[in-house]
């Protein structure tokens, strides 16, 4: 068995190494990302990452820089591939390059992408548009992790970071969810209540402390603390006034992610 | 005196001047201690109810959503009485009697939000998640020790007068309205009434709840399409028919007819009569439906039982007395089921009358079956739901056969008598209901009693 970290010894590097071998399985995890890679003498039969499959899957493991790797002499059981070892080396190498540009692109893919406040004007393409739209709450990982694209994505990902117009947070391991507004009055407050279930949950798989952003069906967001409160399963309180600045109102589906800043917690 | 005899007398009083100033000094009270919530949160009670109503099918907590739990109480409070009732009060009291249905039913809000809300704040959780709840467990479970036996004599009247109020009129009248109207034998609609029944009270409350849910919001819908349609043919009076209701009020019309005091006396019993036991607030029936709600706190189902007086007595209603007034039959015709047939003398006008009438007894039969096997639960535990419900069905049934006025007018009495114990503890616990409301005004979470 072979193992080590993607950071010492990158992917291309890593196949390269095992293009001696006479066949194996290869398996990666790295923060967001588990793939499988399978070996059948000098023939790559079988690659998988994320949903991705074949020479999507490879492209998406060469982008890598991080994450721990383990080389068996198990022979793959499924295959999705026929590509000979050295072609595969050859295509890669060129895709190597590609990601070695993208500097901007966090190491860590499983952070969990942020819009920024923009407070200048920036022109995107329409490609920008339409991943900056999408990435919102989902980890680096899954916005690239489309078949087909991944390396349009990746450059895509790095212009927005480059113009500032993303940013990441740690990853929490909580998707953004959708929960039903409950308003609650009285005296002006900050804090959005969510039922104790689901908040002893995330409190569980964050592990220290977090607040809510809150995104509304008209694109408007505020971040609260928040606190747990009995008998609201799959809802959210907010104080009237909030949710009123939110044009929202008791009944409006609202999109909810617990987040933490940068340094406060350990994701 | 024989039973006959103590019966009439008993439901003089109960039905009486007497009994609605009661109703009236309650409704006042309660709006004074709940901060005259129906008037100064009235944006909100809007907002959380009827402007949420994409959420109907969400809640938390109860069995089932507070929507449903509304539509089965307006349900039961929705029947005879919003039709041929109204016109009754026009014949006795004339327009004005209109205009204190109004002023009796915004009192009655504030009644019916004190139900709901204690209804909810007392309501028992049993192990299995389901809840039971109502007057006779706010009675028992909120008074001092010495009065918790209200709840038991709550539940018995409620229990029994099911039988009356919410059976064997309705189904006759349903029976009579679909017989006069499209010839169908009485026998044939009481067999169909206790089969439907049978099977929607076989599914317990949420079987309830989801007819009341389908079926309620269409009644509603179509009665107030048949009526603005009716409104529409009669539209030259509409505008008549609207002064005829504040000139009248204090008394006006009588004055010219020479009896002014009298008739003002009538004016006033027939409208705040109709405001009051149309939507049933103070009877505390509909607290037993409201008690089922999901919610996070008792307050926000308090909102639903003013909404619940709002679209019975103040819509429902006063769309029935319009088409009364409109049309003019109230100044010729001689008994109220004539003058609410006449009201409806328009191509088709009869069908839709007869449909409407059906539908608003029918659901009335279903949710006072679902009242009273509540109450006698409370009484006999679960073991009676069963028994009790069969005997539901079979009066149902014999019901739309007709002849039972003996036993009808018993249940009449008793029904009104269920006022007695839930006014009074209304009163008594009226410190709870304004507690609550602070501390939902305040943000502060609900905490149940143990």
């Amino acid at each position: 068995m072979l193992t080590g970290n993607l950071s010492d010894l990158p992917f291309l590097e890593l196949l390269q190494t095992l293009a001696a071998g006479s066949g194996g399985t290869l398996r990666i995890q790295a923060p967001g990302v588990e793939g499988t890679v399978g070996f059948a003498g000098r023939r790559v039969v079988y690659a998988e990452a994320l949903g991705l499959s074949g020479m999507d899957a490879l492209v998406l493991l060469t982008g890598l820089r991080q994450g721990r790797f383990a080389y068996t002499n198990e022979p793959p059981q499924e295959s999705n591939l026929e590509v000979p070892l050295e072609a595969a080396l050859t295509d890669l190498a060129g895709v190597a390059d590609a990601w070695k540009k993208l500097t901007h692109l966090p190491e860590d893919w499983s952070r969990t992408l942020r819009q920024a406040a923009i407070r200048r004007e920036l022109e995107l393409s329409l490609d920008e548009l339409g991943v900056f739209a999408d990435a919102e709450g989902k980890s680096v990982a899954e916005v690239l992790a489309v078949p087909g694209k991944v390396l349009e994505r990746a450059r895509v990902l790095d212009r927005l970071f480059k113009n500032q117009a993303l940013t990441t947070l740690p990853s929490l391991g909580v998707g953004p969810i959708t929960l039903v507004a409950l308003p609650y009055y009285g005296p002006q407050s900050p804090v959005a209540y969510v039922d104790y279930a689901l908040y002893q949950r995330w409190a569980e798989k964050i592990g220290g402390p977090f607040k809510l952003k809150v995104r509304s069906p008209r694109g408007l967001e505020a971040s609260f603390p928040v606190e747990p409160r009995e008998q609201i399963p799959e809802r959210i309180m907010l104080h009237d006034r909030e949710l009123r600045k939110l044009r929202a109102g008791r009944g409006t589906k609202l999109k909810v992610m617990p987040e933490v800043e940068d340094g406060l917690t350990k994701p | 005196m024989d039973l006959l005899s103590l019966n009439a007398l008993l439901n003089r009083y109960v039905w009486g001047p007497e009994m609605m100033l009661a109703f009236l000094a309650v409704g006042l009270y309660l709006t004074v201690r709940t901060g005259f919530v129906q008037f100064s949160k009235i944006g909100i009670i809007f907002r959380e109810t009827l402007g949420a109503i994409r959420e109907r099918t969400l809640g938390a907590g109860g069995e089932i959503t507070p929507f449903q739990a509304t539509m089965v109480a307006l349900g039961a409070t929705m029947g005879q009485g919003n039709l041929i009732g109204v016109t009754a009060a026009i014949l006795i009291g004339g327009p004005g009697a209109v205009f204190w249905m109004w002023i009796a039913g915004i009192l009655g809000m504030a009644t019916k939000f004190a139900e709901a809300v204690l209804a909810v704040h007392f309501r028992q959780r049993y192990a299995d998640g389901s809840v039971s709840g109502g007057p006779m467990f706010y009675l028992s479970r909120g008074l001092p020790k010495g009065l918790r036996w209200l709840g038991g004599l709550y539940a018995l009247l409620a229990a029994l007068a099911a039988f009356g109020i919410g059976n064997l009129t309705q189904s006759s009248a349903m029976a009579g309205s679909l017989e006069a109207a499209f010839g169908v034998p009485v026998g044939l609609t009481g067999l169909f009434v206790a089969l439907v029944a049978a099977f929607i009270l076989a599914g317990g409350v949420r079987r309830i709840a989801a007819f009341a849910q389908a079926l309620v919001p269409l009644m509603l819908l179509g009665f107030l399409a048949a009526g603005a349609y009716a409104l529409a043919i009669h539209g030259a009076a509409l505008a008549g028919a609207i002064a005829a209701i504040f000139q009248g009020a204090f008394g006006a019309q009588a004055a010219a007819g020479g009896a002014a005091g009298y008739a003002l006396q009538q004016t006033l019993k027939a409208g705040v009569g109709r405001g009051i036991f149309s939507n049933e607030a103070g009877l505390g029936s509909a607290a037993i439906a409201h008690a089922q709600a999901q919610v996070d706190h008792p307050v926000r189902q308090g909102f639903w039982g003013v909404i619940e007086v709002f679209l019975d007595t103040l819509v429902v209603n006063t769309v029935m007395a319009l088409i009364v007034l409109a049309s003019g039959v109230w100044q010729t015709a001689t008994s109220a089921p004539q003058a609410f047939v006449a009201a409806w003398n328009f191509p088709g006008g009869s069908s839709v009358a007869a449909i409407v009438l059906a539908l608003f007894v029918f659901t009335t039969l279903v949710s006072w079956g679902f009242y009273g096997e509540e109450a006698a639960g409370f009484l006999f535990g679960d073991g009676i739901r069963w028994p009790y419900r069969i005997t539901y069905i079979v009066f149902a049934f014999v019901g739309a056969l007709g002849g039972f006025e003996l036993l009808t007018a018993l249940a009449d009495t008793l029904n009104g008598l269920m006022a007695i114990p839930n006014l009074l503890g209304l009163v008594l616990l009226g410190g709870v209901v304004a507690g609550l409301v602070r501390g939902f005004f305040r943000g502060e979470p609900w905490r149940p009693p143990r």
